[in-house]
């Protein structure tokens, strides 16, 4: 029984059949959103209209107007709504909207909330279109690990020529961080469970590479959450002892590192402030967060609009203005602009997802295709690196939700449909 | 209970018996005590946009097409019912019992109304099991939101305790109101899972945030 008219996104073989010249367009503009998501808002960085036009949000724009035409064109209303996302994520986009009714500032919400759609709704399509055939999925992950390669390759090497962009394209370590935390599970399980010894060290080699160059503590969880969820599901004991050796060896690496390279995560990892008196602001703003839901459980801020509200409720906790950009907490973040109602689509949508990689797996091993139980598994330990990712940051931001939601169209696309298919 | 005895309860006509149905009518009784108790003691949440809620409601009177659109019109339909609860859930009712002040908010005073009507449902109605499996989809999604909440709330509890001498007092609260609305959740799947009472709450929602788009007064 399906959840919806689609199961999480995945097109059957007649839909496939009808779509060649459309799946090969969406190919081409998924690729690119890949590999754009790499670079971030490089080189328009500080310029306000590529917040909304970033390459990667326009090519979704692009995919959004030319499927949509095709489909109407062609009357393909079938593939449409084999493309479609599932419901859970339609549910979360449709009280976002609604929350814009509480926003003090509407004209904002409505230009967040209208952004949401956009990649969330649209990106959605895109990747379940490509993601519905093995040569779609295999090119993603291949491009995922090109993007994540260009994204480390280029912090490690802005912090060590020292241009001041500490983390290359991303400039924010928080944002950098979530991207890699989602990301370096994804790939360096997929890689590390190739045939070939060269690929398998490339995916050590990435690993390592990602701790040393993350400046966050909630990349290096992230990424550390990603190796042990793949280890507790893999169904080798080789494999278990491969993915927890890596997440060792990362960890002795960076701790054995010179003090001054590794500080800003030192730093980002203290529970109190440079003072040693108060708990980091970070922890006092979550507390706001939570004491704001009292009042707004339903209704919430309205989308985009929490700051409005929470110097309000800091309560006897003191607000010293020490708050880094992007520092969030994506869960209550969403709790507070969209309500509780926002919050269990959210919950909904990861359960939905992580269960569907889950069964894959466990589908796939049965049956002998090492090739999906490799998929599964990436998609699986990148779903456990984005939820504690979005703890310490959120997967909400512009530039990083294309790539949550592309890790859920990988999560819940596959081979088997029935499998991935969760009830209401 | 002989074979008989069980056929003859299997084959009534349970949705049309007044016991049958005192669920939905306590659904909807304190769906529309809820709005005009928010509406008479004035919205502690203003909307700004009130006629975005006004055209979502109006449209739970037509059946959405599909699975799907069933789905998201319980969600959605939930959502708005669940907004004036919202408005008067920090106010309340007080008296004193057995030596004690007790305190009780409307929220808790209506999920009991429809709570008290849920379980008159199942006395009345043969004891039936509920038609919905209320754990999944977006049930599941509640469960995850609320231990997420909960985690945070013992995780900051500690590391407050432990740096300024006190875990910080309001955090429970917020969890229970949170609960209070999955409660609500959970028992207003009836309701606007059947067409008639889906189409009587989608009048009272209506009226509401309609009254709230023309300013007649209610928003504080």
């Amino acid at each position: 029984m399906n959840n919806s008219g689609n199961d999480l996104g995945v097109m059957n073989a007649s839909h496939a059949a009808v779509s060649v010249g459309i799946r090969r367009w969406a190919a081409i503009l998924a690729g690119a959103v890949v590999v754009c998501s790499s670079l971030h808002f490089w080189p328009w960085q500080g310029r306000r209209i590529w917040e909304v036009l970033a390459p990667a949000n326009t090519l979704v724009l692009v995919w959004i107007l030319s499927v949509g035409l095709w489909c109407i064109a062609n009357r393909q209303w079938a593939f449409a709504a084999a493309i479609a996302p599932p419901v859970s994520l339609t549910a979360y986009v449709c009280i976002v909207i609604l929350s814009v009714a509480f926003a003090p500032d509407s004209s904002r919400a409505a230009y967040y909330a209208g952004k949401l759609v956009l990649t969330a709704w649209g990106g959605y399509t895109l990747f379940a279109c490509v993601a519905s055939n093995a040569t779609g999925r295999r090119m993603v992950y291949g491009l995922f690990c090109l993007a994540v390669a260009v994204a480390v390759i280029g912090c490690l090497g802005a912090r060590f020529i020292g241009t001041g962009d500490e983390f290359g394209f991303f400039r924010s370590a928080l944002k950098y961080g979530t991207y890699l935390g989602m990301l370096v599970p994804l790939c360096a399980v997929w890689l590390m469970l190739a045939r070939s010894w060269p690929v398998k060290l490339m995916g050590v080699g990435l690993v390592i590479a990602a701790v040393l160059s993350a400046g966050t503590v909630g990349c290096v969880m992230a990424i550390g959450a990603g190796l042990v969820a793949a280890a507790l599901a893999a169904p080798r004991w080789s494999w278990r002892l491969g993915f927890g050796g890596v997440l060792i060896a990362a960890m002795l690496s960076a701790a054995f590192w010179p003090g001054g390279w590794m500080g800003p995560l030192r730093r980002d990892a203290a529970i109190r402030e440079a003072g040693g008196t108060h708990v980091r602001q970070r922890y006092i703003q979550w507390q706001a967060f939570i004491n704001l839901l009292e009042d707004r459980t339903v209704t919430g801020t309205g989308a985009g609009c929490v700051n409005e509200y929470r110097s309000a409720y800091y309560g006897r906790l003191p607000k010293l203005n020490t708050l880094a950009p992007f520092d969030e907490n994506g869960y209550l973040v969403v709790a507070d602009e969209g309500g509780m109602f926002a919050l269990a689509c959210l919950g909904w949508i990861i359960v939905q997802h992580v269960a569907a990689a889950w069964r894959r797996a466990r589908r796939a091993w049965r049956r002998g295709d090492r090739r999906e139980l490799r998929e599964s598994l990436a998609a699986w330990a990148a779903m456990a690196g984005a939820c504690l990712a979005n703890v310490f940051s959120a997967v909400q931001f512009n530039g990083i939700l294309i790539v949550f939601i592309a890790v859920l169209a990988l999560a819940g696309s596959g081979s088997d449909t029935e499998e991935v298919a969760c009830d209401y | 209970m002989c074979p008989d005895q069980f056929l003859a309860q299997v084959a009534a006509p349970k949705k049309t018996r007044l016991g049958g149905q005192l669920g939905n009518i306590a659904a909807v009784l304190a769906v529309a005590a809820a709005c005009v108790l928010s509406w008479k003691g004035g919205l502690a949440v203003t909307p700004r946009l009130p006629i975005l809620l006004a055209i979502a409601s109006a449209t739970l009177w037509f059946h959405w097409p599909g699975r799907s659109g069933g789905v998201l019109q319980h969600i959605i339909g939930a959502y708005l019912c669940c907004i004036p609860v919202n408005e008067i859930s920090g106010t309340g009712v007080e008296f004193s019992a057995f030596g004690l002040d007790i305190s009780l908010s409307w929220g808790l005073l209506l999920v009991g109304v429809i709570g008290i009507g849920a379980v008159a449902v199942w006395f009345f109605a043969g004891r039936a099991k509920p038609h919905t499996r209320p754990l999944g989809g977006l049930g599941a999604g509640w469960m995850a939101s609320l231990s997420i909440l909960a985690v945070h709330i013992a995780a900051l509890a500690a590391l407050l305790w432990i740096i300024y001498g006190y875990g910080y007092d309001k955090s429970p609260y917020s969890l229970g109101r949170a609960s209070l609305f999955f409660c609500l959740y959970l028992l207003l799947g009836s309701p606007l899972r059947s067409s008639p009472w889906r189409r009587v709450l989608t009048v009272a929602l209506t009226a509401y945030y309609s009254a709230i788009t023309a300013g007649l007064g209610g928003a504080s």
